[in-house]
C-alpha cells in the first residue's frame, strides 16, 4: 500500500514537472535576455590597468565571462522565488496535486533550469573568446586562458550548476517562508545585513565554505548537502504552510 | 566614473528583470507558447555547444605568448644596471651572452672628424652610454643597441621596444629617443567557477610592470679623441 502511494506521489510529481516545464517555459527567455546583456558587458572588459613612463604606456584590458555566471545566479534566485508566489502556483489548478507533488515538482523544474543555466553560461565563455578572436587585433591577446582546455569547461559547467543548484534552493527557501509570513520579506534582508555587519566573520566563514573548497568532489557534497536540507525545510515550511491555511 | 555607472547600469538591469517577472507575467501562461521557448532554447544551446569545436580549431599562433620564466631575464637586468652604477661595465660579448637582454640595432657610420662628440637628446635620460675602442683605425664607429627586460604582467615585449635614432654627422653623434610607444594587451580571465579548482585568481592577474632601461655600446677607432662634454656622468668609456 505504502509503495503504491510513493508510486503515484512520483508519477504526479513527474507529470506537473512536464506540465510546468511547459508551462514555466517564458522564463528561460528571460536567462537568454540576461546572458546577452552580460555577454556584452563582459566585451567591454571587466577591468583595466595601465602604466607608463615617459618613453611608453602599457595598458592591459581584462576579459571574463564570470559576469554572465553572476546574471545567470540571479535568474536562477529570483525564478526559485517567483516558483512560491500565488500567481505561479495558480497554474497548478488543473492538476490533481498536493503540496509534496508540487514542490517536488518545482525542485524538478529548478534543477532543469539549473542545467541549463549551468551549460549555457559557461558556453557564453566559448562565444566571448569567439567574438573577441574575430573582432579583436590578435595580436594584442594573451594566449594564456583564451585557449580553453576542455576539461576546465566541464569543469566550469559542472561548478556553474552546482552554485545553482544551492542559489535556487535559496531563493526557493525564501518564497517559501515569505509564503509563510510576509514579515519575511523584511526578516530576511535584515538577517542577512545584520549577519554580515555585526557577525562578520562568521558570514565571511559560510561563503567561504563554499567558495574557498578546492576540492570537487567535496564541494559537490557539500553543494548536495546543503541543498537536501534547505530543499527539505522548505518542503515541510510548505507542508505546514497548507495545513494552517 | 565609469565603475560608478556600470554598478548603476547592472543594478537598473536587475530591477528590469524583477519588472519583467512581475509584469509580463500572464504571457507565461499562454498554453502553446511552450513548444516556442523549446525551440528558442533549444537553438540557443545548440549555438552555443557547436562553438565549442569551432573555439579549438581557431589558430592560436597570432597571440602573445606568456614568460615562462621572467625572474631570471628580470634579474639579469637588474644586476646589469646595477653594475652599471658600480662602475663595472659590461663588453658587448657580455651583453649579448646575457638573458633577458635584446640587442634591437646595430649601426656602423663613417667618421668624418678626428674628434667625436655627443648631442643626448631630451628623452634619453634612461639610456646608458658605454664607449669601447677597437684595436684598429678602421674610421667606423660601430652602435649597438640594447634593452633590458621589459614585461607586463608575464609578457615580454621587450622586442617591441624601438631603438633610439642614431646619427653621426660633423663628429657629432645624436641620440634621439623613438615617439611614445603604446601598447595594448588583453587578458581574458578564466571563470570564477574554474578558478576556484585550479588555484587560479579570477579577479585581476598580476600585471606589475617592469619598465625597460637602454644601454647604447659604441666602439670607435682606437684613436679617435671623445669629448663627452658635460655628459660625462652618462657616457662611460670603458
Amino acid at each position: 500500500m505504502m509503495s503504491l502511494k510513493e508510486v503515484d506521489l512520483l508519477s504526479i510529481s513527474l507529470k506537473q514537472y512536464v506540465y510546468k516545464l511547459k508551462a514555466y517555459s517564458a522564463l528561460f527567455y528571460v536567462l537568454l535576455l540576461a546572458q546577452i546583456i552580460a555577454l556584452f558587458f563582459s566585451l567591454n572588459g571587466i577591468s583595466h590597468m595601465s602604466s607608463g613612463n615617459g618613453e611608453l604606456s602599457v595598458s592591459v584590458n581584462t576579459y571574463s565571462a564570470s559576469l554572465v555566471i553572476v546574471f545567470s545566479f540571479f535568474w536562477i534566485l529570483f525564478a526559485a522565488i517567483q516558483l512560491t508566489t500565488k500567481q505561479y502556483k495558480k497554474i497548478e489548478n488543473p492538476l490533481v496535486t498536493n503540496s509534496i507533488s508540487g514542490n517536488l515538482s518545482n525542485i524538478g523544474f529548478l534543477m532543469t533550469a539549473c542545467v541549463f543555466g549551468g551549460f549555457t553560461s559557461s558556453l557564453v565563455g566559448v562565444l566571448l573568446r569567439i567574438i573577441m578572436y574575430f573582432t579583436f587585433d590578435r595580436s594584442q591577446i594573451i594566449s594564456d586562458e583564451f585557449i580553453l582546455a576542455f576539461s576546465d569547461l566541464l569543469l566550469g559547467i559542472s561548478v556553474t550548476i552546482l552554485y545553482m543548484v544551492l542559489i535556487s534552493g535559496m531563493g526557493y527557501l525564501t518564497g517559501v517562508l515569505t509564503k509563510v509570513s510576509m514579515a519575511f520579506v523584511i526578516i530576511i534582508p535584515a538577517v542577512i545585513i545584520g549577519i554580515s555587519k555585526a557577525y562578520t566573520e562568521i558570514f565571511q566563514s559560510l561563503i567561504k565554505f563554499f567558495t574557498l573548497e578546492s576540492s570537487l568532489p567535496l564541494f559537490a557534497l557539500k553543494v548536495i548537502i546543503t541543498s537536501i536540507l534547505i530543499f527539505g525545510v522548505s518542503i515541510l515550511l510548505s507542508n505546514r504552510g497548507e495545513v494552517s491555511q | 566614473m565609469s565603475r560608478v555607472l556600470s554598478q548603476l547600469l547592472l543594478f537598473l538591469i536587475g530591477i528590469a528583470i524583477v519588472f519583467m517577472f512581475k509584469f509580463k507575467r500572464p504571457k507565461f501562461y499562454r498554453p502553446l507558447s511552450w513548444k516556442l521557448s523549446v525551440l528558442a532554447t533549444g537553438l540557443y544551446l545548440g549555438v552555443l555547444i557547436m562553438l565549442v569545436p569551432i573555439l579549438y580549431m581557431l589558430p592560436a599562433k597570432d597571440f602573445i605568448k606568456t614568460a615562462e620564466d621572467k625572474d631570471q631575464p628580470i634579474a639579469s637586468s637588474l644586476n646589469l644596471m646595477n653594475n652599471l652604477y658600480n662602475q663595472h661595465f659590461p663588453t658587448e660579448g657580455d651583453l649579448d651572452k646575457l638573458k633577458g637582454i635584446y640587442k634591437n640595432s646595430d649601426q656602423t657610420f663613417k667618421l668624418d672628424s678626428s674628434k667625436l662628440s655627443f648631442n643626448l637628446q631630451p628623452g634619453t635620460e634612461n639610456y646608458h652610454v658605454l664607449i669601447e675602442r677597437k684595436d684598429l683605425d678602421d674610421g667606423e664607429i660601430d652602435v649597438s643597441t640594447y634593452v633590458t627586460a621589459q614585461y607586463v604582467g608575464e609578457v615580454n615585449f621587450t622586442k617591441r621596444i624601438l631603438p633610439p635614432t642614431i646619427s653621426v654627422e660633423n663628429g657629432m653623434l645624436s641620440l634621439r629617443a623613438p615617439d611614445r610607444q603604446t601598447f595594448e594587451f588583453k587578458q581574458l580571465n578564466v571563470d570564477f567557477t574554474m578558478a576556484q579548482f585550479n588555484n587560479q585568481n579570477s579577479s585581476i592577474h598580476e600585471m606589475s610592470s617592469h619598465f625597460a632601461n637602454h644601454i647604447i655600446f659604441i666602439r670607435v677607432p682606437q684613436s679617435l679623441e671623445i669629448n663627452r662634454g658635460v655628459l660625462g656622468d652618462r657616457i662611460q668609456i670603458i
